[in-house]
C-alpha cells in the first residue's frame, strides 16, 4: 500500500508542479535557486559546475557528512596501499567557490511548493532540485545480511568506516585463512570494483599471508573487464584467486554472520573474512519520493537528467537508470556536468544542448598494474543513454608490464584531476 | 512610434546577434567539460595524463582525428576520439589550445 500511495502522490502533484514551474520562471529572473542533495561525485559536481557555469544562481549543497570518502581508490585502502585520509575530501573549497554547503539531511521534500525541509529545521526553497543520493544497500536482499551483519561481514561498498573495518579484518586474519567476496547481480555500483578488490586483497595475501586463498562468489556468469582481470590473476597471483560464477554455486543466498557462515545455493562456506556486497537500489531520498517507480533505480531524461516522474527534480549518478553508462564516479561526474548546464539553460530560457557523455573506469590489479574500460555516450532515440559505436573498449590483453604500469599512473592522474575538479 | 519601432527592431537584431555569437561557445563547453574529468580543469592535468590546455590546436586536432580513424593507437583516446565529429574535434582543440 505504501508504495502505491506514494506513487499516487507524485503523479497527482506532477501537473501542479508544471504550473508552479511557470511561476518559477518569473522568480528565476531574479536569482534562481538550486538545491542539491548528496555530496558525492554526482551531487558535488553538479553544485560546482552550476557555479562555474552561471554565478548568478544560488546553489545549496545538502550533505550529511563533513567529509567525502571516495569509493574509487578505496580498494587501495583495503589492500593496504593507501590511507583513508588520502581518499577523503572536505567541502571547504566548494564553500569558497560560492556553494552554500549545509551539513544536514533532508527529512521532507514538497515538489509542488518546491521546498526541502532539513532535519536541523531549515527550510530551503528551490527553482530546481537535484538528487544525487547514490545507492542504498538492500538489507536482507541476501537472507540474514542486515546492518548488524554488516558489522561482522563488512560490505565496504560505502567508503569510510566500512573500508577500514574490512582492512582490519584482513590484518587480523591468520595466514592460511580463506577470504570470500560475495558479488551481487547487475545492476550495482562500480561493476569492476569487486574484482579490483579481489586483486588488491590477493596482493596483500601473497605478500603477508601466502598460505591464504580468496574466493569470489558471484551472482553472475561474467563480469566487467573479465579477461583482463583473469589474465592479471594468472600473472600476479597464480592459484590464489578463485572465481565461482552463479552456475558453479557462486550466488550467495544467505549468511549467518554470528556463526561465520556464507551460503550459496548448494554450499555453506566458513571463511575467515567475508566481504558481502549486497544488492542495491537508488538512495533513500529518491525511493521515498517514488522516483524509482518501485523499480529500484530512477528514469531520467538523458539530456537534462530531469526525473520522468517529478518535473523540476533532477537526478544524477548511481541512483538513475543510465542505459549503457555504468554506475561509476566518473559517469556521475560526466552526467553532473551535463545536468548542470541543462539546469542553467532551463532557468535562463535557453535551448538544452546536445551532450556527449564519457566514462573511463580504471582498475588496479596491483599498485603498478592498471587497465581500463572506456566509452562515449549520448542520448538515444529510446530515451535512454546509448554508447557511441566504436567508443567502448578496454586496454588490450597481453600488454607489457610497462604498459600496465603506465595505466596505473594514468589512473592516479585521473584521480588527482577529477578530485581537484570537484573538491579543490 | 517610428522611433519606438526602430528601437524594438534594433533590440531584436542585437539579441539575435548575441545569440549567434554565443551559439557555438556553449556547444563546445558542454563537450569540453567532459574532457576535464581526465585532463583536468582547462586541460591542466596533474600527473601522467597529458595536459592539453594551451597546446597547439592544429596538432591536437590532427592527433584526435588520427585516433578516431585508427591511424594512431593510444589507450583511452583510441576509443573516446571516435565519439566526436571532425567539427567537434576542431572546436575542442581550439577550446583547449586557448586555455593557457
Amino acid at each position: 500500500m505504501a508504495p502505491l500511495s506514494r506513487r499516487a502522490f507524485v503523479v497527482a502533484t506532477a501537473g501542479a508542479t508544471l504550473a508552479a514551474l511557470r511561476t518559477g520562471r518569473v522568480l528565476a529572473q531574479a536569482r534562481p535557486r538550486v538545491v542539491v542533495i548528496g555530496g558525492g561525485f554526482g551531487g558535488a559536481s553538479v553544485a560546482r559546475w552550476l557555479r562555474r557555469t552561471d554565478d548568478g544562481i544560488d546553489v545549496t549543497l545538502v550533505e550529511r557528512n563533513a567529509r567525502f570518502v571516495t569509493c574509487p581508490f578505496s580498494n587501495l585502502v583495503v589492500g593496504g596501499q593507501r590511507s583513508i585520509d588520502s581518499i577523503s575530501f572536505s567541502y571547504d573549497a566548494m564553500q569558497r567557490g560560492g556553494v552554500d554547503v549545509v551539513q544536514d539531511t533532508a527529512t521532507a521534500i514538497d515538489p509542488v511548493a518546491r521546498r526541502v525541509t532539513l532535519q536541523g529545521g531549515r527550510v530551503l526553497s528551490y527553482d530546481r532540485l537535484v538528487l544525487a543520493p547514490g545507492i542504498q544497500l538492500v538489507w536482507n536482499g541476501i537472507e540474514g545480511y542486515d546492518e548488524a551483519a554488516g558489522d561482522i561481514m563488512p560490505h565496504a561498498w560505502h567508503a569510510g568506516p566500512q573500508t577500514l573495518l574490512l582492512r582490519r579484518k584482513l590484518e587480523a586474519m591468520d595466514d592460511g585463512g580463506v577470504v570470500v567476496i560475495a558479488v551481487p547481480d547487475n545492476p550495482y555500483r562500480c561493476p569492476p570494483g569487486p574484482y579490483e578488490r579481489a586483486s588488491l586483497i590477493a596482493g596483500y595475501l601473497k605478500a603477508s599471508k601466502p598460505k591464504s586463498k580468496l574466493i569470489i562468489l558471484d551472482a553472475k556468469e561474467s563480469f566487467s573487464k573479465q579477461p583482463l582481470f583473469q589474465e592479471a590473476w594468472k600473472t600476479l597471483y597464480p592459484g590464489l584467486v578463485e572465481w565461482r560464477p552463479k552456475s558453479q554455486s557462486g550466488r550467495v543466498v544467505a549468511v549467518k554472520a554470528k556463526d561465520g557462515i556464507v551460503s550459496t545455493e548448494f554450499d555453506d562456506l566458513r571463511p575467515a573474512v567475508a566481504n558481502i556486497i549486497p544488492p542495491q537500489r537508488a538512495g533513500q531520498v529518491a525511493v521515498a519520493l517514488g522516483l524509482d517507480e518501485g523499480r529500484g533505480f530512477c528514469a531520467v531524461d538523458p539530456r537534462t537528467f530531469e526525473s520522468k516522474v517529478a518535473p523540476g527534480v533532477h537526478l544524477v549518478g548511481d541512483a538513475i537508470v543510465a542505459g549503457a553508462m555504468p554506475k561509476s564516479g566518473f559517469a556521475a561526474n560526466s552526467q553532473a556536468k551535463v545536468c548542470a548546464r541543462a539546469i542553467v539553460s532551463l532557468l535562463r530560457g535557453r535551448p538544452v544542448e546536445e551532450p556527449v557523455l564519457l566514462n573511463t573506469c580504471y582498475s588496479f590489479a596491483a599498485a603498478d598494474y592498471g587497465f581500463a574500460i572506456f566509452g562515449a555516450f549520448r542520448p538515444g532515440d529510446s530515451g535512454l543513454i546509448v554508447d557511441v559505436p566504436g567508443t567502448v573498449g578496454t586496454s588490450p590483453l597481453g600488454a607489457s608490464a610497462q604498459a600496465r604500469a603506465l595505466e596505473a599512473r594514468y589512473a592516479e592522474s585521473w584521480y588527482s584531476n577529477i578530485t581537484t575538479e570537484i573538491f579543490a | 512610434m517610428r522611433a519606438a519601432a526602430f528601437i524594438f527592431s534594433t533590440v531584436v537584431f542585437l539579441s539575435a546577434q548575441a545569440g549567434a555569437a554565443t551559439a557555438q561557445a556553449p556547444d563546445v563547453a558542454i563537450l569540453a567539460n567532459a574532457c576535464m574529468s581526465c585532463h583536468g580543469i582547462d586541460g591542466k592535468s596533474q600527473g601522467a595524463i597529458p595536459a592539453i590546455g594551451g597546446q597547439d590546436g592544429k596538432q591536437m586536432a590532427q592527433l584526435l582525428k588520427d585516433y578516431a580513424s585508427g591511424a594512431v593507437k593510444g589507450t583511452a583516446m583510441t576509443f573516446i576520439a571516435k565519439g566526436y565529429t571532425s567539427d567537434q574535434i576542431d572546436a575542442l582543440a581550439a577550446f583547449f589550445s586557448a586555455r593557457k
